[in-house]
């Protein structure tokens, strides 16, 4: 794929040709087509839908609205940038970062976030990153396979007795998307004592292993990952998560030993007139 | 939640602009219905109150007038500033008191107006309207609703009336204008008709009453008056008859009496004068020419004669113990021992003469000077008592003239029973009705529900105890909020 189609596509995504977008906004969303990730290819015309149905309700509705608004792209983006950033910091590290993102009673759409997160991080070629999707829903990672034309590889990282085998789209190669290679119950899954080993595996094989865990306050297994994730990132949804959700996932993750390193705020709702004036104290 | 949370978050919600437009606009289905809410309500109230109309008058009022000046608090002419305010509040007071409210009340009811029972409630609508216009005279207004309860409130009747007066006095005003000497009366009500006939009423009734009230200053005054005028006579009559009574003889009789005693004395004096200086001579001419030398008798008889009457004028004057007396006294001893021929004939009987005269002129004497101190006394006397009467005759005089003023002030007021009191302005209803906006109303009750959906909103805001926005997690919490991902 050669710079002149990527521009092509680019100027025919639906994201600058369908919204009249700011110029600002436009010129970001352009350039964001312009990348050679899976995110543009999500984004773009070419990317293969499962069906109109899987469009209109579920995991990937969102995944196909997020990825036809320019405003949404352009967080990921600030999002993903707020990641480098803090990896950038720390320069005697060696090793990759293993990310986790999770929410506090499990509607926040941290898998969402994530998976999108994912995207954004292996725009950048040279970056070897992981999804782990810790529910290990096959449902789910069979529509990432049919959306992202997705196909095993031969990477592999052992986890004791289980292997988490990596998925790829050959004209992505950096991305992988891991899946448990035996069905297995997830509190086993992540109360294996082998785990930590596999995350320093993790760590070793990609830059970026992006982990999404389960809700912080209802689910224990997240309990036992927290503590072995380099940065533990909370996604809130705004009108909806309660301040004393986020003041217990403070003491929870405290209690294990670790601690928020940020938080992401989604389903935020900005009222009309934010159209004119003070979006920004919104975004 | 605690406090502190609280009171965090409302700083935020008032300080930060967005935020507070973000809670106003948040609830923005709370802000349509309670300001419609607000208009509905309001629209209501103007469907359900009645349309009031404003009526005025203008009375205008001369306190130089001798019958109002009489009602004046003071009782002096008003001539200073702050004494002419006191007597145009003065007025006010009165027309705005129960004795003329009621009189005017019981006129309308005598032209079949029902004043007592049915309008009360609507007038209480008219009276929430006009007091909440008349905000400048609020204070003034509520000091008129401060009125005395009638002490019979069995009496049905009275408390009827009561109750209209105190209606009609909430929608009315009345406004003093020092400048112009006029008061302006102010009338609500929903009937243009029976507006101009209360203030008709109005006027009426006060100037029934401050001609009453005129007539009880007058009367008193006159009453007053007459009653100094008729003790000052009686007393100055008891003066004079007991000054009589005590002097008798003050009159120009007993001085005339006095003055005839007084001549009658003095030619009595003069003729004994006369008498004793020239009967010796007559004794000498009817004596016989028997002695020798006959001048020399007759120098020595003179000169014992001259003696004797210089003598007798030292003895009157009262130079009895002088030098010249005792000379004058030797003298005539010295000729009448030297010459007792030619006095011895006559010495006996003329020195008796002389000494009967001598007596009679100093009884004479004494009798004129205590005639004319009695007749000094009697003068003086007749002189009090003339004072006395003409002071009594002014009195009575004053008296007199003081009837005859309260006779004609009497006939005045009976002919001209009323102060007085102009109109300056006949009464007149506007034709337009007063502070009647209803879409202005309406539109307020829109605003005022407005503004109570954005307390309301904000009050929402403050407990709603989830995540807003970014800045509810880093201000609230300190964790950094990496990205916005809208919904």
């Amino acid at each position: 794929m050669t710079d002149s189609k990527s521009e092509d596509r680019g100027a025919q995504s639906p994201a600058t040709r369908r919204l009249a977008l700011p110029s600002k906004t436009a010129a970001i969303a352009r350039r964001l087509a312009d990348d050679n990730s899976l995110l543009t290819r999500m984004i773009s015309r070419s990317a293969r839908w499962p069906d109109a149905a899987c469009r209109k309700e579920g995991f990937l509705r969102l995944l196909w609205r997020a990825a036809h608004s320019p405003e949404f792209l352009t967080s990921v983006q600030s999002c993903r940038d707020s990641i480098v950033r803090s990896a950038i910091k720390q320069q005697d590290r060696t090793e990759g970062l293993v990310i986790g993102l999770t929410g506090a009673d499990g509607r926040e759409g941290s898998s969402f976030l994530s998976l999108l997160l994912t995207l954004a991080l292996g725009g950048s070629p040279r970056c070897r990153v992981a999804y782990l999707d810790c529910s290990f829903g096959l449902k789910r990672f069979r529509d990432l396979t049919k959306l992202f034309s997705l196909q095993q590889n031969c990477a592999a990282v052992n986890k004791g007795e289980t292997q988490l085998l990596g998925y790829y789209n050959d004209a992505y190669p950096n991305v992988y998307f891991l899946k448990q290679s035996e069905a297995e119950n997830k509190l086993s899954f992540f109360s294996d004592t082998e785990l930590e080993s596999c995350m320093s595996r993790l760590r070793a094989g990609f830059d970026f292993t992006i982990v999404d865990m389960p809700p912080l306050l209802t689910d224990s297994s997240s309990h036992f990952v927290a503590p072995t994730v380099d940065r533990l990132y909370l996604a809130v949804s705004a009108g909806e998560t309660r301040l004393a959700q986020i003041d217990r996932c403070m003491t929870v993750a405290q209690e294990t030993g670790t601690e928020i390193s940020g938080v992401i705020v989604n389903r935020q709702k900005a009222p009309l007139w934010t159209r004119a004036f003070w979006r920004e104290y919104f975004f | 939640m605690t406090l502190g949370f609280l009171k965090h978050r409302l700083g935020r919600i008032l300080k930060r602009p967005p935020e507070l437009l973000y809670a106003i606009s948040r609830h923005w289905v709370l802000l349509a219905v309670v300001a419609g809410l607000g208009g509905l309500v309001s629209w209501a109230r103007v469907l359900s109150e009645p349309i009031v109309y404003q009526g005025h008058a203008q009375l205008l009022i001369d306190p130089s007038d001798a019958l109002v000046e009489r009602l004046a608090p003071s009782g002096t002419r008003a001539s200073g500033r702050d004494e002419f305010r006191r007597f145009m509040e003065a007025q006010k007071t009165v027309l705005a008191s129960d004795t003329v409210l009621s009189k005017m009340l019981r006129l309308l009811e005598s032209k079949g107006y029902q004043l007592h029972a049915s309008s009360a409630v609507t007038d209480e609508g008219i009276a929430t309207k006009v007091r909440s216009s008349l905000s400048s005279a609020r204070g003034t207004l509520s000091q008129w609703l401060r009125v005395e309860e009638p002490s019979d409130q069995s009496d049905l009747q009275e408390r009827s009336l009561y109750r209209a007066l105190t209606v009609f006095r909430r929608r009315s005003l009345v406004e003093s204008e020092p400048t112009g000497n006029t008061v302006r009366l102010t009338v609500f009500g929903t009937s243009r008709a029976r507006i101009a006939d209360e203030l008709q009423d109005w006027m009426e009734a006060y100037r029934v009453r401050v001609g009453e009230m005129a007539k009880a200053t007058w009367q008193t005054f006159l009453d007053e008056r007459s009653q100094n005028y008729n003790d000052l006579v009686v007393q100055r009559s008891a003066a004079l008859a007991k000054f009589k009574t005590q002097n008798p003889t003050a009159s120009e009789y007993h001085v005339d009496y006095l003055t005839e005693q007084v001549a009658r004395l003095q030619i009595r004096r003069d003729d004994l004068r006369r008498r004793s200086e020239f009967g010796d001579l007559v004794d000498v001419l009817r004596r016989p020419a028997t002695s020798a030398d006959d001048a020399e008798w007759r120098r020595v008889a003179r000169d014992i004669r001259t003696l004797e009457v210089e003598i007798d004028v030292l003895r009157e004057e009262g130079m009895e113990k002088s030098v010249k007396y005792g000379k004058l006294e030797r003298r005539l001893a010295a000729l009448r021992r030297s010459h007792p021929d030619e006095t011895g004939l006559s010495a006996g009987s003329s020195e008796e003469a002389a000494e009967r005269t001598r007596k009679g002129l100093e009884k004479l004497s004494e009798e004129l000077t205590a005639l004319l101190l009695e007749k000094a006394q009697v003068r003086t006397q007749l002189q009090d008592l003339r004072a006395r009467e003409t002071r009594h005759e002014y009195a009575v005089e004053q008296r007199d003239k003081f009837e005859q003023l309260r006779q004609e002030s009497e006939d005045l007021m009976k002919s001209q029973n009323i102060v007085l009191i102009q109109v300056a302005d006949e009464p007149s209803v506007a034709t337009t009705p007063f502070e009647y906006h209803p879409v202005r109303r309406t539109a307020y009750g829109g605003v005022f529900g407005l503004l109570i959906a954005a307390v309301l909103g904000c009050f929402l805001e403050l407990v709603h105890g989830k995540v807003r926005f970014k800045h509810d997690i880093s201000e609230d919490f300190g964790l950094p909020v990496i990205g916005v991902f809208p919904k």
